[in-house]
């Protein structure tokens, strides 16, 4: 019986130089999306436009993805809701509420339906509703999907603090709708 | 005899300029990333680091960030909670104001000492002060440092935000200097310093 030998390992083929070539060349592209990302991403941090808007005729119905709204009304007040310890909902200070009357209705069945709006006022600026909320009439927005009804008209109320200082400069409520498109400015009525 | 030559050994074109390109692509994502990055400012000059003295409201972002209001204890309290220290706690009063159209805010603070010696932020919970436009939001931030590595002691903040981009950083001096840092840990010593962790927002006029 002969001791083992050294183990020999089979040499491997060199690279094929075409296939070499066709690897760099998906390296080099590779490198120049990832250039393109980093680039892209840092421009559009430090130069994306401000967000556009589509103003609807005051009091119509703004199509959303997958339903309809309508906003109803727009008022200022100083008290909305209750907190938590049972008082009038305040704003803070130097602020005001701006309480939304608005009506949704389903166009589509969705796992979930998008109540998604944002206040704007004339000069860009823009609030999200006030989180967390003083509790308050209405709903925040249509009931459970499983529950609404496509074709049915849902009424729900959005608050939002808005300052002072801006309360009468508002141009409306903006809707989202996850598009590229200018956002449906919606505006109450006359 | 063996007439046959063998041509030069030569370098493809084709392989020069993968790597004239690969040294390319690498030194402009170097250059990229060290423009972007905050730390390298002070070698590369450029223009955001933001010196914001205490007690003075500075440009930051879109708006402004005014630092203030130093103190320091063994002990705070918050409310019905009390956390005791066998360093000392340095707390600082941020308020951010949002005097333009975007939100601003700041979401990385630390504290470093002449020695280069860290300080993050005591609670993990808290240390974001933030303000919609038209908003100022002021929070007490604290911080548990040694105390005999308080000089020179520099609260820097800034909002790096998701993707790494250009963003302000600021540095503020606390005024603990070497000269004066026994005299502010005699102060801290077995004092109790209460603390506003909650956002105090208001409306700017």
């Amino acid at each position: 019986m002969s001791a083992p030998g050294p183990v020999v390992r089979p040499r491997r083929a060199p690279l094929d130089p075409a296939r070499a070539r066709a690897w760099l060349s998906a390296l080099g592209a590779l490198l120049l999306v990832m250039l393109f990302v980093v680039v892209e991403l840092t421009y559009s941090s430090t130069h994306l436009p401000p967000p556009r808007y589509r103003p609807v005729e005051p009091g119509a119905v703004a199509e959303g993805p997958y339903a309809d709204f309508r906003l109803l009304s727009l008022r200022q007040t100083d008290r909305w809701g209750k907190g938590y310890d049972g008082d009038p909902g305040s704003p803070d200070p130097g602020a005001v509420w701006v309480v939304a009357q608005l009506e949704v209705t389903p166009r589509r069945q969705q796992d979930y339906l998008l109540c998604t709006m944002t206040l704007v006022a004339t000069d860009g600026r823009a609030w999200q509703p006030a989180s967390p909320a003083p509790t308050h009439e209405g709903e925040s927005c249509a009931p459970e999907p499983e529950a609404a009804q496509i074709g049915t008209t849902y009424p729900f109320v959005l608050g939002f603090a808005v300052p002072v200082a801006d309360a009468d400069r508002l141009a409306g409520l903006a809707l989202e709708t996850y598009s590229w498109r200018p956002s449906p400015l919606l505006r109450p009525p006359a | 005899m063996n007439t046959s030559r063998r041509a030069p050994r030569t370098v493809g074109r084709s392989r020069v300029v993968g790597i004239v390109l690969a040294i390319l692509l690498v030194t402009v994502a170097a250059v990229a990333y060290r423009l972007s990055d905050p730390g390298a400012s002070d070698e590369y000059g450029s223009s955001d680091l933001v010196r914001a003295p205490l007690d003075v409201a500075t440009s930051y972002e879109s708006g402004r960030v005014l630092v203030s209001d130093v103190r320091v204890g063994s002990e705070v309290t918050e409310g019905d909670d009390s956390f005791r220290t066998q360093g000392l706690f340095v707390v600082v009063n941020v308020t951010v104001q949002a005097t333009g159209r975007d939100t601003v805010r700041a979401s990385d603070m630390r504290l470093v000492d002449d020695g280069g010696t860290t300080y993050l932020p005591a609670f993990s919970l808290g240390s974001t002060v933030q303000a919609d436009p038209g908003f100022q939001t002021s929070s007490d931030v604290v911080f548990e440092v040694d105390p005999a590595r308080i000089d020179d002691l520099t609260l820097e903040l800034w909002d790096q935000g998701l993707t790494y981009r250009y963003f302000d950083r600021t540095q503020t001096p606390l005024g603990i200097t070497a000269a004066n840092a026994g005299r502010w840990r005699e102060a801290g010593a077995g004092r109790t310093v209460g603390v506003v962790r909650d956002d105090l927002v208001t409306g700017l006029p």
